[in-house]
């Protein structure tokens, strides 16, 4: 074809060239050994199951996370399971009502993993009203121990009605139009035996025995907490099977549109297939599980895997149709992509292992997994690819039938490759740093974390989140809550101290802190240590509001207290540890950060000897620290992924031009990418930001297969502008078909049942598209540039690092 | 009444003062500026010439210049405990007590407040102040605790009083305290018991209305009788001679927390949304109940008779 160079003959003496010769004299003995480690591999792969966690997704040694680790048995538990029966006709308050709520209490403390004195709803002893008579304040069960649901009449459930709207449970164990009444429990996820409680199989029972055994057309039953949601996630992660089978017909297709051969099509999808057995097989033997939420990653890496896949085939077709044998072309494929290909690939690798930076459990085992997923692309597709290559069998025919397509389609391409000229690489330039700007002033505030109600991983109208938002709406209890702790100092009880139940300080303290607290937009409500005691001290005096005070006597105090520790969650019996628990209005990561400012501002206004306030527990509290490690960790993980670009560029083409111009078209995609992101209201979470950090590394593979093919044009004298815009006719197809085949794969997961996927599908599929058009069109019009501004001394020399 | 805790704890303080000695004594902090000033439980309210001053939980002090339209938060006070009552003798003077045996005073119309006492070793809350004028003043509360001043409260002294009918010694709650036409001052109490004081609080009598239950608000009617409010729904009248009380038929079960009188009109509120009001001088009341049964806490009528009403979520919306 026009302008393409024979590099064979100066290309002799180098180490590739050795590496090339071994291997593909001994090519059956590799691919013979390729084969059985996929088989052996393949063994470890079908064993591998579906894996949960809720440990692992909190992040390693924060703050908060050490203060939800310390106080995980005394507080509510982030990881607590709420289960409403709602009566679809009517109230709760009818014998069938109140019996099924039994039934459901009952199924509930019989299944694996639940804390069993945790379970709470009208039918348990732990809640109780606490009752003002003429003889004081007393303490009795919702429903008499007297009562079986069997014999339920109409005068002992008005009783029980009764005594539930005088104890306040009227918007915590029912709802508040009385329709439905709720039962929460508290999960282990390690059992005694230090078994892990297995969540997919839990929320299959979940379904099994509680939904479908009790809801029926009377009564409805709605079930939210984290294990159901992973549970949920987990089922809906196994539908992403379906897409990535649709996704990967869609790039066969495409593959063999673009090399009409059945046999390069083949090629590149078993390629890929491979190395993706290799990481499931490795995945297995490591003992990890397939995490719903990092489910999508081994796509990723296969699509990674795609890509470079065509721009072999591109390569062995391209020489082919100069006529050369299907052995001599992957031959000179190999030698000619390996350089780009590991560049590509080893930098996909550096993105992956950044991730590491992030000390949370679930994405460092995302980062190991996926980085062994990289690494075996190298072998796969810079090797083992152009080996099966070289033993097809590739006719005359079919050469002149690919020369021609070819021209076809470059032809088009030449009026892109006209973009390289001066005068209109100076326009690219300025659009592009028009575009650029608007991106950086538009991806300002940035949303971090999730947006909307319930489970951000999960569609808004799915079943748990309509479950969410409606036992939100029906009751007091929020969905998101931050638990901030109040912990005695232990050390500094020396004598003449009071015991901390006597410490009635505290209880001043903590009072002004509430009340502190009350005032932070984003908070709808606080229950505390406190407000009990003051709750309390109002009931023991008759009612009235004018002793709904945190009495300052020590010994009122001390036995007030011991009456709240009877409540669960809100304060150690020994006085050691008393919570707030602030419910939230949302989980926006800007509503949380705005409460954790207001509790630290407090913190550090109002200090009291003896006594510290822990950030924080509760679903917030982990959000919150997740959150902030994910912002934290992105700036430095991209700066790591540039600088390793930087860095390989630099030490393969000893050039700062190559540098710039491999990194400033990412760095414009990147922030469109934010930019995208703001629109479509997509947190960072930890979901999205292996996506963008991915895309960067993705979106190098393009800007080095350019380059290189550049690289090379230079070196043989040609003038910038010409050498531009052969590369661009002999790489540019293949890397715009692969943008869109890959875009338009990871497209269909829009259209997922999981959000989180849908989220990066469009992320993933923008990024693609964006990083190809930089490349295409910035890429060269820098270059362009750059030779123009800075004019070289020396001429470009040969890609040295293997050569010579 | 049963102040359980706090009654174990005082007769032990009592004999061995020791024991109650701490290691450090609870400090007062100045009220913060709250956003949600508003909304916090307000427990008492006057009149300060054109001005509305309430008073309430966490030291938060509110002002309207506009019967009640907007409030906004008083610039300084010094404590965050509850306050519980509030008196003003002009625009200007006014006293506010609370938790902690405190008593504040104002001589800026509410805007900035000074401690006058404060008593943070017992725990003897004070439930209600009244001023005759600029220098003679009652506060009541816990276990008849009784001061009084003579001196606008630069000294306040401790009153005894004697034993109710019937017992050893006076324990009785001081709940609530309001004024009759001729200098009469009247202190709701426990039992059912009314004390009556001819001379700014010097000496007191009892008045048994026969109810068993607690009175926690009272005030005189505009033919003179007076009016009682109890617990559960209690409302008690009786002549000017506190005599012949008789209990007002009511539905509602709510405590009644304030009752307030501008003429025929009397507007009586309590917990649980509890609301009365007659437009015949206290002979008749229609019962209402607040929007979501809302602990009513104080109450005010302005001189159309308006009223402004105060809950356990502080300050109520403008009702015409």
């Amino acid at each position: 074809m026009n302008g393409s160079v024979k590099l064979t003959g100066i290309q002799a003496r180098g180490v590739l060239p050795r590496v090339e010769r071994v291997l593909f004299g001994h090519r059956r003995l590799v691919l013979a050994g390729l084969a059985v480690f996929t088989l052996v591999m393949a063994w470890f792969a079908v064993q591998l199951r579906m894996d949960a966690g809720f440990e692992k997704q909190l992040p390693v040694g924060h703050e908060y996370i050490q203060t939800f680790e310390t106080y995980r048995n005394d507080l509510m538990g982030a990881n607590r399971l709420t289960i409403v029966v709602k009566a679809r006709k009517g109230d709760i308050w009818s014998a069938p009502g109140l019996k099924r709520l039994y039934e459901v209490t009952q199924a509930i403390s019989f299944l694996p993993g639940i804390s069993r004195s945790s379970v709470r709803s009208l039918w348990t002893p732990n809640a109780f009203v606490n009752e003002i008579t003429e003889e004081g304040f007393r303490a009795d069960p919702l429903v008499p121990g007297t009562v079986s649901p069997e014999h339920l009449n109409d005068q002992v459930i008005a009783s029980i009605a009764n005594s539930t709207a005088q104890g306040g449970f009227i918007g915590t164990l029912v709802s508040r139009d009385q329709s439905s009444a709720m039962i929460t429990a508290e999960l282990n996820e390690y059992e005694a035996d230090g078994t892990h409680l297995d969540y997919v199989a839990f929320n299959h029972r979940l379904e099994k025995e509680l939904r479908q055994q009790f809801e029926d057309g009377d009564f409805e039953v709605q079930i939210i907490g984290f294990a159901k949601q992973i549970g949920d996630i987990a089922d809906g992660a196994s539908a992403v099977l379906e897409f990535c089978l649709l996704a990967l017909l869609l790039t066969a297709a495409a593959v063999y549109w673009y090399c009409h051969s059945l046999r390069f099509t083949l090629l590149a999808l078993v390629c890929s297939l491979a190395s993706l057995v290799w990481q499931f097989g490795s995945l297995r033997l490591l003992g990890y599980g397939l995490d719903p939420l990092a489910v999508l990653v081994p796509f990723l890496v296969f699509a990674i895997g795609v890509s470079h896949g065509v721009q072999q085939i591109n390569f062995i077709v391209r020489e082919i149709a100069t006529g050369k044998s299907a052995e001599a072309a992957a031959r000179s494929s190999f030698t000619g992509l390996l350089i780009p290909g590991t560049l590509a690939l080893v930098t996909a690798l550096v993105s992956f292992v950044t991730l590491l930076l992030i000390p949370i459990p679930m994405v460092r085992e995302l980062a190991i997994t996926a980085s062994l997923g990289v690494a075996y692309k190298i072998i796969t597709n810079l090797l083992m690819l152009p080996l099966l290559a070289s033993m097809l069998r590739v006719d005359d025919e079919y050469a002149a039938a690919q020369e021609i397509s070819r021209q076809r389609r470059t032809r088009w391409l030449r009026g892109l490759s006209r973009l390289a000229e001066w005068r209109n690489a100076q326009w690219v330039l300025g659009v592009a740093l028009v575009i650029f700007l608007v991106a950086i002033w538009q991806s300002h505030d940035r949303v971090v974390g999730s947006l909307q109600a319930g489970a951000p991983e999960l569609r808004e109208d799915s079943r748990f989140n309509r479950d969410a938002v409606s036992i939100a709406n029906n009751y007091d209890i929020g969905l998101d809550w931050l638990s901030v702790v109040f912990e005695a100092k232990p050390g500094e009880a020396g004598e003449g101290v009071p015991a901390t139940c006597e410490d009635v300080a505290a209880g001043q303290y903590q009072d002004r802190f509430v009340w502190a607290m009350q005032g932070v937009p984003g908070v709808l409500s606080v229950a505390s240590f406190s407000s009990n005691l003051r709750q309390f001290n109002e009931g023991y005096n008759e009612g009235n509001p004018k002793m709904a005070v945190v009495p300052i006597d020590p010994m009122n105090y001390a036995a007030l207290a011991t009456e709240v520790a009877r409540t669960p969650g809100l304060v150690r019996t020994d006085c050691s540890m008393s919570a707030v628990h602030l419910y939230l209005a949302d989980h926006k990561a800007t509503t949380i950060n705005r409460v954790v400012e207001a509790v630290k501002a407090f913190r550090s206004e109002y200090s009291q000897p003896g006594l510290a306030i822990r950030l924080a527990s509760g679903n917030a509290g982990v959000l919150a620290a997740i959150n902030e490690e994910v912002e934290k960790s992105e700036t430095p993980m991209l700066l790591y992924v540039y600088a390793a670009i930087a860095l390989l560029v630099f030490a393969v083409y000893r050039d700062l031009r190559a540098v710039l111009v491999c990194c400033l078209p990412l760095t414009i995609g990147t922030f469109i990418g934010y930019w995208f992101m703001k629109e479509l209201q997509i947190g960072l979470t930890i979901a999205t930001l292996p996506v963008m950090v991915l895309a960067v590394g993705i979106g190098v593979d393009y800007a080095f297969y350019i380059y290189n093919r550049l690289q090379l044009h230079l070196a043989h004298g040609q003038s910038i502008t010409k050498a531009v815009e052969h590369a661009l006719l002999e790489v540019g197809v293949a890397t715009i078909f692969t943008a869109i085949t890959l875009a338009v794969g990871v497209a269909t997961w829009a259209f997922s049942d999981l959000k989180f996927q849908a989220d990066m599908g469009k992320l993933l599929a923008f990024m693609f598209i964006v990083n190809m058009v930089m490349a295409m069109t910035v890429l060269p019009a820098f270059a362009v540039w750059l030779e123009r501004v800075f004019p070289r001394k020396r001429p470009v020399r040969m890609i040295g690092a293997l050569l010579h | 009444m049963r102040f359980r805790g706090s009654l174990i704890a005082a007769v032990l303080a009592a004999t061995l003062p020791l024991l109650s000695a701490r290691a450090e004594p609870l400090q007062t902090v100045p009220a913060v500026q709250a956003s949600n000033a508003t909304q916090a439980t307000m427990l008492d309210a006057v009149w300060a010439g054109e001005r509305v001053v309430a008073v309430g939980d966490h030291g938060v002090v509110l002002l309207s210049d506009d019967q009640g339209k907007r409030f906004r938060q008083a610039r300084s006070v010094p404590v965050s405990t509850q306050l519980t009552g509030v008196s003003f003798v002009d625009a200007q003077r006014g006293w506010a007590v609370g938790h902690w045996g405190a008593i504040l005073a104002t001589a800026d119309g509410g805007e900035s407040w000074q401690i006058q006492r404060l008593s943070s070793d017992v725990d003897r809350p004070l439930f209600d102040v009244h001023f005759f004028n600029a220098q003679q003043g009652v506060a009541v509360g816990l276990w008849s605790l009784l001061l009084i001043t003579e001196d606008g409260g630069k000294t306040w002294t401790e009153q005894s009083l004697p034993p109710p009918p019937g017992a050893r010694k006076a324990d009785l709650n001081l709940m609530g305290l309001f004024a009759g036409s001729h200098g009469t001052l009247y202190a709701t109490a426990e039992h059912g018991q009314l004390l009556h004081s001819e001379d700014q609080g010097k000496s007191w009598g009892y008045l048994d209305t026969g109810y068993a239950g607690s009175l926690w608000s009272g005030a005189v009617l505009d033919d003179g009788s007076l009016l009682l409010g109890g617990q559960r729904g209690t409302l008690l009248q009786g002549t000017k001679e506190g005599k012949g009380w008789r209990r007002l038929p009511t539905h509602g079960k709510g405590s009644v927390t304030a009752m307030a009188v501008a003429g025929s009109r009397v507007l009586v509120v309590g917990l649980d949304g509890l609301m009365m009001l007659s437009e015949d001088g206290g002979r008749h009341f229609q019962e209402k109940q607040s929007a979501d049964d809302l602990s009513l806490t104080a109450v005010l009528l302005d001189a159309q008779g308006t009223p402004v009403l105060f809950s356990r979520r502080g300050v109520m919306p403008y009702q015409k």
